[in-house]
């Protein structure tokens, strides 16, 4: 075997033992229907220090678009969080696949998800002036 | 790649399957390389592919993002591996997953991929992805390695696999 035949045997060993899962494959393409073409993305910055009234197993996460900031804390399944500026809006959970989970912020902002299913997720929040979604996280 | 990358952004959703073709695997392997399980490694997938989507509109450099998408694959496999408590890349012992079907198994008898498994993880590693990588920036981001050295360890790591294949 030269070279190249022994690499091209590597590249069959490993699919043979090791292959990228169908369902895999289908999330990626599926990735595609998740383009927002219009909406704000809103990228990850830096969240505010922890204030110490939960344990160590959260999580902070905030993201933010011109106009609006959504701050979140991830515990295991469960994120909560707010928007600011404080409004009363439809949250919709983005997934791989398509829209999952769906609740409302209160007039405070505020919003909460007990248990989401885990895997990649995003936050649609439809304001008046548009619509923002928040980049991807991995419950 | 530049010109999937164009026709993807004008909305082409056969371009963007063929991006996904032509990088799943090493995608894959790059997750792979940090001993994550198969439900982390196809999350770091997702949210690689997810990721590219969101900035598909600002893209800067069309031609990069082949080394683009190894390069977050491969923070995001390192964060997950840091969740997991797992040890970086580098580490010299861990099993392959278990086979997944007859075939498979069938298949894992045979000479490389016996050899495969018993060499260094490093190597095995290096391997994979250097058969994988569409070029020399994808596989220096996948291995975080400078391109220089590429080739003499690719070519040590082939060096060991054939001193197992032919005893």
């Amino acid at each position: 075997m030269n070279d190249d035949e022994l690499v091209a045997a590597v590249v069959r060993a490993f699919r043979a033992m090791d292959p990228v899962p169908g369902r895999v494959l289908d999330a990626s393409r599926a990735a595609f229907g998740r383009r927002m073409v219009g909406a704000v993305v809103a990228g990850e910055v830096p969240a505010p220090e922890p204030v110490g009234m939960r344990g160590g197993e959260v999580r902070r996460v905030a993201f933010e678009a011109p106009g609006a900031l959504v701050e979140m804390e991830v515990a295991g399944r469960e994120v909560a969080g707010r928007l600011r500026p404080a409004v009363a809006v439809p949250v919709v959970v983005r997934r791989a696949g398509g829209d999952g989970e769906r609740t409302r912020t209160d007039a405070g902002g505020r919003f909460a998800f007990p248990e989401l299913a885990r895997g990649p997720l995003s936050l649609v929040f439809e304001l008046g002036a548009g619509t923002v979604v928040t980049s991807w996280i991995r419950v | 790649m530049r010109e999937l990358v164009l026709r993807a952004r004008d909305g082409d959703a056969a371009a963007w399957t063929a991006l996904v073709e032509r990088h799943a695997e090493t995608l894959w392997a790059v997750a792979r390389s940090w001993r994550l399980g198969d439900a982390d490694c196809a999350d770091v997938v997702q949210l690689t592919w997810l990721r590219l989507v969101e900035r598909l509109d600002t893209i800067q450099d069309p031609d990069a993002v082949g080394a683009w998408l190894v390069v977050t694959a491969r923070r995001e496999a390192a964060r997950t591996a840091r969740e997991r408590g797992y040890e970086p890349l580098g580490a010299t012992t861990a099993a392959l997953p278990p086979p997944h079907d007859v075939v498979a198994a069938r298949e894992q008898v045979c000479a490389v991929g016996t050899a495969l498994r018993t060499l260094p993880r490093r190597c095995r590693d290096l391997l994979r992805l250097a058969a994988l990588a569409p070029g020399q920036a994808e596989l220096a981001a996948a291995l975080d390695m400078p391109v220089g050295g590429l080739g003499p360890t690719r070519a040590r790591c082939l060096q060991k696999l054939r001193r197992k294949l032919t005893p």
